[in-house]
Formats: structure tokens, sequence, C-alpha cells
């Protein structure tokens, strides 16, 4: 069955195809990162207006890529939720259209579940159970996995999530805007321990995650070393590392303690964050020593793409569900909501 | 006779989710129903319940126009994407149709009106308008979609006292534009509701100009682009 996935929940249109026999065909993507740049963050509106300039272009590309003509496409699978109501509401019209015009079957897939399965696009894919860390813009989410729909919440932030402190960080910081990739490229300049980043909910039991303490931090720290003196590209780059540091050190030890709690030994992380190398390599090298291992897709199947999409839509496509034309779209949407395969 | 143009118009540009189908033998078939919020869901079955009414394949279809604004911005979306996808996957052209041009042309067909002011209320304040005349039975723009507040409303002195007939929301507060404006109307029509056989009448006169275009190239006419403040 080939699958035309199409995400637009946010600032990037992700267009890909998936065939279940041959794997990912073809995917593209165009980011609106320069867009929203001048903002410091996605401006809802514009994001809707660019997506409806995108989309059909990008399919043109990806059938092209795959030398296939659009009634190749067997099933059309697109996000409906969680995200901005606007931006999803292009997706969902074109698939949908496009659905009733080939003839074809159409599923509404959850953005979330597009980031959990991105991993089994690799190689060497993650096999069921594992725990999963979702770490992105809007979600740090803990959560067990048994199969596909067979999730069970066990922790996630009471506040920020990881991304959105990283991005609010970066700003604070004039480092601009996506925050992750500036952050983790001023960090490898930085010395981590040259101020004392607090490391938040470590001391207390359980699997949930505040980063807005951390945030708060920072802002104090750089007003601090602001009033003294003004602050030099060495001064910014260490509190970057720091920060990374104090981020990451907390994921680590609730993935760890996740681990433990379920017995499971394997960990699969997803979701923007989960492209950030010191994160990678210190899972890496910590689970190695509770003979657990951590598994991740390619750094650009890790933020916002088309081939999470198509490949959840693909799975779900092939055993026979679907929804009407008229399912509603879920801007927010419980993972945990999801009927199993 | 001239021979039918199958086109089908989508309007969702306000709180409808309106319909009008040519079919091959040159008969309208129309849907209109109210669908405030709704329209992202209701029209692709919509559009599918007509074209089984009228008997017609969907591949039948040569053109595709819809209503491209102003209006409601997700409204003018879900309408173009609609569109775009059902011109795409049938290898047809768009017809993107001004709303303000489709509510000047709905209300020359009723009242026979040849003077048309239309002002759509756009919110925060203003009015989109645009003002409009038929000559020989064809619409032609005198001053195009604009959107500003509704005092600050003008038109050239050329066209006073044309017997101007206002239509469109943007009328309801009819105190709101200048006295000089409130002195040429001589008959408003605030509570028109846009019915997509306007839109499919002005598509019938762009085909035989040979106006459409390209799926991806149909995009809505916001007109209004200031949608944030830089901080
Ligand atoms: N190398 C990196 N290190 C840390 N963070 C990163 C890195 N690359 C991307 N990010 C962060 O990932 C986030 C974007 O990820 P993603 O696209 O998955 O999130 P989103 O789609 O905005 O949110 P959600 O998926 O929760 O709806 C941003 O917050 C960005 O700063
Ligand atoms: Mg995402």
């Amino acid at each position: 069955m080939r699958v035309l996935g199409i995400e637009t929940s946010c600032d990037e249109t992700g267009i890909a195809l998936y065939d279940t026999k041959q794997g990912l065909l073809a995917h593209a993507l165009y980011s609106q990162i320069k867009l929203h740049a001048t903002y410091g963050g996605v401006v809802p509106e514009l994001a809707s207006r660019d997506h409806i300039q995108r989309i059909l272009p990008l399919i043109d590309q990806v059938l092209a890529q795959a030398k296939l003509k659009p009634q190749a496409i067997d099933g059309i699978a697109y996000t409906a939720g969680p995200g901005l109501i606007g931006a999803l509401m292009v997706g969902a019209m074109c698939a949908r259209t496009l659905a009733f015009a080939l003839q074809v079957p159409v599923l509404g897939v959850h953005h979330m579940e597009g980031h959990l399965l991105a991993p089994q696009l690799e190689v060497n894919p993650p096999a069921f159970p594992f725990v999963a860390l979702l770490v992105s813009g809007g979600h740090t989410q803990l959560i067990e996995v048994r199969g596909i729909g067979k999730y069970q919440l066990l922790g996630e932030s009471l506040d920020d999530a990881a991304g959105e402190a990283f991005d609010k960080t970066a700003k604070m910081l004039g480092l601009g805007y996506p925050g992750g990739p500036k952050i983790a490229a001023c960090a490898a300049e930085g010395n981590a321990d040259r101020f004392r980043f607090p490391r938040p909910m470590l001391d207390r039991p359980g699997l949930d995650f505040s980063f807005s303490g951390l945030k708060t931090h920072t802002l104090t720290l750089t007003r601090q070393l602001a009033a003294e003196r003004a602050l030099q590209p060495q001064d910014i780059a260490d509190i970057a590392a720091g920060f990374q540091q104090a981020v990451v050190d907390t994921l680590v030890a609730k993935c760890k303690r996740a681990l433990k709690a379920t017995g499971l030994k394997s960990l699969v992380i997803a979701g923007g964050v989960s492209a950030n190398q010191s994160l990678r390599t210190r899972l890496q090298a910590s689970l190695a020593g509770m003979g657990a291992q951590v598994k991740y897709a390619r750094p650009e199947f890790c933020t916002d793409n088309g081939a999470m999409i198509a490949y959840a839509g693909a799975c779900r496509l092939q055993a026979g569900q679907s929804d009407d034309l008229e399912t509603p779209l879920r801007p927010r949407w419980p993972l945990t909501e999801l009927p199993p395969l | 006779m001239k021979s039918p143009v199958p086109l089908l118009a989508i309007d969702t540009s306000g709180a409808a989710c309106s319909l009008a189908l040519c079919d091959t033998q040159g008969q309208v078939w129309t849907h209109h129903q109210a669908a405030e919020r709704q329209q992202a869901k209701s029209l692709v079955p919509q559009i599918h319940a007509l074209l089984e009414q009228a008997h017609m394949p969907l591949q039948a279809l040569q053109g595709i126009a819809f209503g491209a604004g102003p209006g409601s911005f997700t409204g003018l979306r879900i309408a173009c994407m609609c569109a775009q996808s059902l011109a795409w996957a049938l290898h047809i052209p768009v017809y993107p149709i001004s709303t303000l041009e489709a509510y000047a042309w709905q209300t020359y067909q009723s009242t026979y009106a040849r003077y048309l002011a239309v002002a759509l209320d756009a919110r925060m304040g203003e009015v989109y308008w645009g003002l409009y005349q038929i000559q020989e039975h064809s619409l032609q723009t005198l001053v195009p979609a604009q959107v500003c507040p509704p005092d600050q409303v003008q038109w050239p002195q050329a066209y006073q006292d044309q017997d101007w007939v206002g239509v469109g929301s943007g009328w309801q507060n009819a105190q709101a534009f200048s006295p000089w404006i409130q002195g040429q109307m001589q008959q408003l029509y605030p509570d028109a509701d846009l019915k997509a056989q306007a839109i499919l009448a002005l598509a019938e006169q762009a085909w035989a100009r040979g106006e459409g275009m390209a799926a991806a190239q149909a995009q809505p006419f916001y007109i209004r682009d200031q949608v944030t403040h830089r901080s």
C-alpha cells in the first residue's frame, strides 16, 4: 500500500510517500523558519498562508522523485492534531479532497504518534515494547509503548516542554529561533561547569518534569552578569553549555528511572530535541551501564516531517482503519486516546 | 447557444457552505447551507452529494471556481485548498473569484442595479470594500478591493450621483461611513448572503476569457496583510 503523508501542524510543510512493502519512497520538506524568525516564534496566520502555497508543489516534487503518478496513491494520511488549528485545516482539506478525488481511504494521524514512530523508518528499527521519551517543542513525555496505539503515560512536563525551554533560553541569550540547534552549537564552545544550574525534580520521586525553573534561573544569571559587565560571547557559550547539560542530565535521569520502573531495556527518543547530540551521546553511555539501549531517528526525522505521518498513517490504514470525511480535527488530543492497532 | 462548461463553484468565505454546479447539459445545481465553523467538515461531503444529485461524475468537470476573498481567512483557505486539490487531481484549471465582485454580480442579477458599492465587515473597525459598475452585461471594477475604516471609504467625484446600491455586511453600520458616502447611497442590502451561483457566473466569464490558472497558483485574496505586530 502506497500512502501519501501530509504534515502541516506547525511551521513545516512535510510531504512523503511511504510504501508498506518498499519503505519510504520519497519525502520533501519546506520549513518556514525564516518566515517566523523575525517574530521570535510562529505566527499562526502566516503559517497557514504559507502551507497553502507549498503543499501541492511539494506533492508534485515527491511524486516526481518516486517517479509515480497521483493514481499510484492508495491512501492518504494527514496530521489531524495536536497543532495549530488553522495550519492543520490546510493539510486536512488537501488530504480529504484528494482522497475523495482519487477515491482512496484517508486517515487523520496523531502528530506525536508520528514522532514516536519516526525511528521505525531507520535501518535497525526499535522493537516493541519500549519506553519512549517524546521531547519536542510542545511535549515532554515518557510513555510505555507496547505496540502501535498501546500507550501508557508514565510522566510528563508540568510546565514548559524541553524544546520550549531551549527556544526561550535561546531568545534570552539573543541566539535566535529555533533555539535548540542554536544552543547546541553555542554550547559546543562553552564550559558547562562554569555556572551551576539546578536539576529540576531530580530530588523528587516520579517521572514528571519541570523546565520553567531552568529558564528563570538563566534569566537571573544573565541579569546578574550583565549588571557587572557586558556579556561576552564566552559567557553566552558557558551559559548555553550549562543550560543544555542541566536539561540533558534531567532527561537522562528520568529515562533511566522509567526503564527501571517498567523493567524494559529499550528506550526510544523522538521529537525535535531528540536530535540533540549531547542527549544522544549521554544516553548511549549511561544506558550501556544498565544493559539497555537507545534508538532514535536521523536528525531530519526528529523535527516535524511528512515521512513520520506517512508511516504512522500507513500502519493504521493497512490495518483497515480510516476516517470518514467529516472527522473533526483535534488541536488538543491526548496520545493515550488513540485506538490500538 | 453557447455550449455549457461543466464547472463547480465553491464558496466558504462567509458563514455558509455554498456550492453551484453547471452540468454537461448546462443545468445549474446548487446547495447552500449555513455552516459556521463546520465548513472544513462538511464541504467535501456536500460536493459529493451535489454531484450525485446531478448524476455527474467528478471527471466531467472542466474547472473549479472558488470565492477567493476577501472574507474569513480560514474560510477562504478551506475553499481554496479544496479547489486546488480537486483541480490538481483532475488536471483542470482553477478560477479564483473575488467575493466582492460576486456580491456585485449577484445584486445586479436580482435588482438590475448597475452601480454597486460592496462592503464587508472586516472586524477590527474596518471594512473590505470595492466599487463596481455593470456595463453591457459585464462587471467592471471602478475601485478594486481594499480594507480601511468605513469613515475613510471614499471614491472619485466622477462617480457621484449614480444611484449607488450598497451591498454586504459592511453596510450594517451605515452611519460609520462619511456623510458624503451616505448621501450617495440610494439603497442598501446589508443582509445579502453570497451564493455560489454568482461565483459560477463570473467563473464562466473568466473561462471564456481563458483566465484559468494551475491548481497550486490559485491563492486566496486576503486583502488584509497586516496580521501581526512586530515586537
Ligand atoms: N539539536 C537540538 N537540540 C535541542 N533542541 C532541538 C534541536 N533541534 C531541534 N530542537 C528543538 O525541537 C523543537 C522542534 O521540534 P518539533 O518540530 O518536534 O516540535 P514541534 O512540532 O514544534 O512541537 P510538537 O511536536 O510537540 O507539537 C524546537 O523546540 C527546537 O528548539
Ligand atoms: Mg512536532
